[in-house]
């Protein structure tokens, strides 16, 4: 038998067997399923078991939306370590020792990881404290610990000065201003280097947090601590003279700025802390009298 | 600013962020295929620009370093023109092993356990010197808050020690509840408020309010 031959009736017999699977499935009830499994994915369909997250991500953003657009009078509460920064960089002039700002990432960990929103968080504290600093003339040095981070910063220290009329000072000290710093062993021996007057630490730290902040102190900076990264609050919590805790840091940017539409995107997260509150209170009454059956359902959903 | 470089450096990136945003945000709901290719390849995309990056900070410190060891040379900082020395000695070895004789290689793992590792530990454990100074200068009292961690400093402390724990039980069980109690229920309060911080940063980014990962703020 020829080649041809050979794969003509490989051909017959596959056909047979399908045409016979078929009938099989038919018979069966399975036919249903197979089809249903053919189509999947090419339909629109929503993901079970997402669908109380979708519908609070939608609830968040109509809230958030409202807000703005009401432009409604809201009042935030003080950040008492946000206003110490303006009296941290002047101590720095006074003492003639440069501002220290370090949080940008670590190591791999850069704008593109899950650590992206401390780090948009750390940049608007940069950008903030950079005009403090070109505005009084003291040296502010911003270490950069992921090649994802270093345009970025350089943008923000680029603007700040240009806001403050001293762009040819940016253009040339930007070096000096903006070290690459890979590991918790550099960010210390910058420290030591520099001796800063003031250290400002916000943004995503792993264990290297009391490392630095503690050489800070031994060279006696003040200290602007904060980070969403919930085990190292702590340690911020006991070695700088002020803190920011957890969601805080996400709040800098509506402090700093002021207008109506940052601030209402934080009373959204206020009123959404009011409803977590109050399905905690609801789950802990319903779970102790024996009937957290619904809402067990509402969280699988 | 000029308003077409002002198109290209806020309005162009604005529009992109938004709509990728959008698109890799409503990909964990949705079960859709042209919608999980098109995330997939946009995170291909991001893969590429990240490895680029890299690549151009490599090139950039080569430069940076060459310059500043002539120019130290020339100042004669011989000190300063060794440090720069060995780090780019070190990037061209660990570039050399890595690509051409590969990571599963035996030269490589003797490069990476013999230097890396033994530096890394030594950065971390020296974690414990830090620690410990940090810790003699915040159990002191200065204020009724500080007065009060003093008290718990002292409790974990003295429960952590098999002997006093043999002496008084009960302070096993204060451990437990601190634990347990306290510290737990703070860190959940804590996370909750993280998460609504985390995705309400990311309806500003997404609206275009908060534009730091833009290099522009306060403008």
């Amino acid at each position: 038998m020829t080649d041809w031959q050979t794969s003509m009736v490989e051909a017959s017999c596959a056909h047979a067997n399908h045409g016979s699977r078929v009938r099989e499935d038919q018979r069966a009830g399975r036919i249903s399923d197979q089809s249903r499994k053919r189509k999947e994915g090419k339909n629109l369909e929503l993901v079970a078991g997402r669908m109380l997250d979708l519908v609070t991500l939608l609830a968040i953003w109509v809230l958030a939306l409202f807000l703005i657009y009401s432009k409604r009078d809201i009042w935030i509460r003080r950040l008492p370590a946000l206003d110490f920064i303006e009296e941290s960089v002047g101590r720095a002039a006074e003492m003639g020792r440069p501002v220290l700002c370090q949080g940008f990432g670590s190591g791999s960990s850069g704008i593109q990881s899950s650590i992206a929103p401390q780090i948009v968080a750390a940049l608007s504290v940069l950008g903030h404290v950079a005009r403090i600093c070109a505005r009084h003339g003291t040296q502010i040095v911003a270490t950069m610990a992921s090649e994802s981070v270093i345009p970025v910063c350089d943008e923000v220290l680029r603007t700040a000065y240009r806001l403050e009329g001293k762009s040819e000072e940016y253009e040339a000290r930007k070096e000096e201003m903006m070290p690459w710093v890979p590991n918790q062993a550099n960010m210390v021996s910058v420290i030591y280097a520099l001796r800063p007057a003031a250290q400002i630490l916000i943004g995503a730290f792993w264990h290297e947090s009391a490392q630095v902040a503690e050489a800070a102190s031994l060279v006696g900076a003040v200290q602007i601590g904060g980070t969403g990264r919930l085990y190292q609050i702590p340690f911020f919590a006991a070695v700088c003279d002020m803190n920011l805790i957890g969601e805080e840091i996400y709040a800098v940017g509506a402090y700093i700025s002021r207008t109506p539409q940052m601030l209402a995107s934080i009373a959204t997260t206020d009123y959404f802390k009011v409803i977590s509150f109050i399905l905690i209170i609801l789950g802990t009454i319903l779970a102790t009298v024996g009937m957290s059956g619904p809402l067990d359902a509402l969280f699988k959903w | 600013m000029s308003s077409s470089r002002r198109m290209y450096q806020r309005q162009i990136p604005l529009a992109i962020t938004f709509i990728v945003g959008m698109i890799v945000s409503f990909d964990w709901f949705v079960k859709w295929e042209p919608l999980q290719t098109l995330t997939t390849t946009l995170m291909n995309f991001q893969i590429v620009m990240v490895a680029f990056m890299m690549g151009f900070a490599g090139v950039n410190l080569v430069y940076l370093h060459t310059k500043r060891i002539q120019r130290n040379m020339s100042d004669n900082k011989l000190f300063d023109v060794l440090l720069s020395a060995i780090l780019l000695a070190c990037l061209f070895i660990w570039i050399i092993v890595g690509v051409g004789i590969g990571q599963q290689s035996d030269l490589y793992k003797w490069l990476f356990n013999t230097f890396n590792q033994s530096l890394s530990a030594t950065a971390y454990a020296a974690t414990l010197f830090y620690l410990a100074s940090s810790t003699y200068r915040v159990l002191r009292i200065r204020s009724a808050e500080t007065g009060l961690l003093l008290l718990v400093g002292f409790i974990t402390i003295c429960a952590n020690i098999p002997l006093f724990k043999a002496w008084f039980p009960i302070l096993g069980t204060i451990l437990v509840w601190i634990s347990d109690g306290l510290v737990k229920y703070s860190y959940r309060a804590i996370t909750i408020g993280v998460g609504l911080g985390g995705i309400l940063m990311g309806v500003r980014t997404l609206l275009a309010m908060e534009t730091g990962y833009l290099g522009a703020t306060e403008e």
